[in-house]
């Protein structure tokens, strides 16, 4: 899937959550956050194309996205 | 026993002597005097037993059931109930006379019976137990002891003698009973009259004076907006979108169709918004609102760019007020950073900034402000017609530009390249929904958003697990525990089968290299061991 040259840049995932928790991210984390992340983009857009097609959009607004941010992120509390 | 196909006898008769019906040929009373002429003839034994099998009604024990009913019925209408109950046998056989209650007003009378005495109408059992009940209560019980006790018994005697009350009352009576009785009927008409007025006056001060403790008049609003969306942005720092001001929330509700608007709230309404609180109370606040709405109205206001022009008014009023300590260009950039960078700092600076414009400048203030205005107008004069467009041009140089934000604990954090959510974004819109969908620029602004907030409680959550375990590494079984608990991992679908839908090869390639160190650390590491196995 996806696969292009560089899916991510990994090191940008790493200083995110080194600057978030303030802790040392060991070497291979960061693809498993990336996955994580994946998961979560992949509910949130399922959600906010829901959302959309609920409210008669075509395509995807950012409205539609912002109603489902909340209950996306908090599906993927730890 | 009305058990019989021949006749409907009249059923007075059938209760009175059920034994000597005429229709009976059951072999248990063969020699009954009705019996006898009929069959007489051939009265023979073997003839009254062939007879039997043509009698099915008293052979099938569910008529006799269901039809237990009709001649008790009768009875129980020109009889005595205590008679049924006596003749039991009777009651076998009514199935025979249930022609007789053909008319609908009979039907209905013989089913009101059979409830009755299958115990479904209250009055039966409950009349029963009710009796039963009065016989047994312990009132009873009570009332034959006092019968018992009470020859034997003298009235007790108060021990404080009965003359001293009578005397209090004499004394009573003679001097306060008339004021008694005056008082109270005073207070009765008062009260009510005056108790509605008391209550409404009583109530108001709490409210007001609870308003005037916070000193903000605009949070006492807020307040229940920001306990409802506390669970989501609440834990998240200042860099997220949500948790800038519940001032986000109040615009995003209000301009639920306008998309674009957000970014403008978030970057301009944040400070002017402030602005306001601190400057409640004062009259120049109103001004400078009174005075833009006013030119909004002069210039036809439309809504969107209204709602946008009033804030930049307002960052030109800051130019134009503390030019000494920002170079005026750089107050709209400032403030765009502003909401990426949300340094306190900034905030307590535009504050005090504002508190020294309203103590300096208040005299001039309305120099100033027609001055301002003249500003207000050109700017507006261009912008109201193509508001929208500038503003947005603007937020998309700012989208673009790198923005820097700042984490809780004071470490700035890039975010993830718009170009890579944009893509992953597209690609699970259309596995989900529609094949052709595609991402507005705002729409995915607020991806990037949920994406901030999403690292930002998911680096919160590991941090914490990892410390749980007296760690200060982020390891893999943390976000292996993470997922678990966010249900994204069960037995059935490992991180590795996730992974292999998910990731490249080469991402797979780099987790693969983690199980061996993870199967001698721990059991919850040994799904992942197989998982492991699977893949290879």
């Amino acid at each position: 899937m996806a696969g292009a040259q560089k899916l991510y840049p990994r090191a940008t995932v790493k200083k995110i959550v080194k600057a978030h928790s303030r802790r040392n991210v060991s070497k291979n984390v960061d693809v498993l956050i990336f996955l994580d992340y994946a998961l979560f983009l992949q509910t949130l857009m399922k959600e906010a194309s829901i959302n959309a097609k609920q409210a008669g959009e075509r395509g995807i607004s950012a409205k539609s996205v912002k109603k489902v941010t909340e209950v996306s992120v908090s599906k993927f509390k730890g | 026993m009305a058990s019989h196909p021949d006749g409907l006898p009249d059923p007075a008769a059938d209760a009175k002597t059920p034994t000597t019906r005429p229709g009976r040929a059951s072999p248990r009373n063969p020699s009954s005097p009705d019996a006898a002429p009929s069959a007489a003839p051939k009265a023979t034994p073997y003839r009254t037993l062939l007879q039997i099998p043509s009698i099915p009604k008293p052979a099938t024990p569910a008529r006799r059931a269901s039809s237990a009913g009709p001649p008790a019925s009768h009875r129980a209408i020109r009889r005595t109930p205590g008679t049924q109950a006596r003749t039991p046998s009777t009651r076998i056989g009514g199935s025979a006379r249930r022609p007789t209650a053909m008319t609908p007003h009979g039907r209905a009378a013989i089913r009101e019976v059979e409830a009755r005495r299958a115990g479904f109408t209250p009055g039966g059992p409950d009349r029963r137990r009710s009796g039963w009940q009065q016989r047994e209560t312990p009132r009873d019980t009570l009332r034959a002891l006092s019968r018992l006790l009470a020859p034997k018994t003298k009235p007790t005697v108060p021990t404080p003698p009965a003359p001293v009350a009578g005397t209090g009352k004499v004394t009573i009576a003679g001097s306060e009973d008339f004021d008694d009785e005056e008082e109270l009927p005073r207070p009765r008409l008062s009260l009510p009259l005056g108790l509605d007025d008391e209550d409404d006056s009583l109530l108001e001060p709490p409210r007001s004076s609870g308003l005037e403790d916070e000193n903000i008049t605009v949070q006492s609003v807020e307040l229940a907006r920001r306990a409802a969306l506390e669970r989501g942005p609440g834990r998240l720092s200042r860099g997220s979108f949500g948790s800038i001001g519940m001032n986000d929330q109040f615009a995003e509700l209000n301009e639920s169709g306008l998309g674009s608007v957000l970014d403008s709230s978030l970057n301009m309404g944040g400070p002017y918004q402030d602005a306001d609180v601190l400057d409640a109370d004062d009259g120049l606040q109103d001004d400078i609102t009174t005075t833009l709405r006013d030119a909004d109205l002069g210039r036809s206001r439309l809504s969107l760019a209204g709602s946008d022009i009033r804030p930049r008014a307002l960052a030109d009023d800051t130019e134009d007020t503390f030019v000494f300590t920002i170079p005026p260009r750089d107050v709209p950039d400032l403030q765009r950073s502003d909401d990426a960078v949300e340094s306190p700092l900034r905030d307590s600076g535009e504050n005090n900034d504002f508190g020294e414009m309203d103590t300096i400048v208040d005299d001039n203030a309305e120099d100033v402000w027609d001055a301002m205005q003249e500003d207000v107008d050109v700017s507006m004069a261009e912008s109201t017609v193509q508001g929208a467009d500038v503003t947005l041009a603007n937020k998309q140089k700012a989208a673009r530009k790198k923005r820097i934000k700042v984490s809780k604990h004071g470490i700035p954090y890039p975010s993830l390249p718009a170009g890579v959510v944009k893509k992953l974004a597209t690609m699970y819109a259309r596995t989900s929904g529609n094949s052709k969908t595609k991402i507005s620029k705002d729409a995915l602004d607020a991806i990037l958003q949920a994406s901030d907030w999403f690292f930002e409680q998911v680096s919160d959550d590991l941090g914490a697990y990892a410390d749980h375990a007296g760690r200060k590494t982020i390891e893999e079984s943390d976000v292996i525990t993470l997922m678990g608990r966010q249900r994204q991992i069960n037995a059935a679908t490992t991180p590795f089968s996730l992974a292999q839908k998910f990731l490249p090869r080469e991402l797979l390639q780099d987790l693969r290299m983690i199980p061996p160190a993870r199967v001698k650390r721990g059991r919850q590491l040994e799904q992942v061991g197989e998982a492991d196995d699977e893949t290879e």
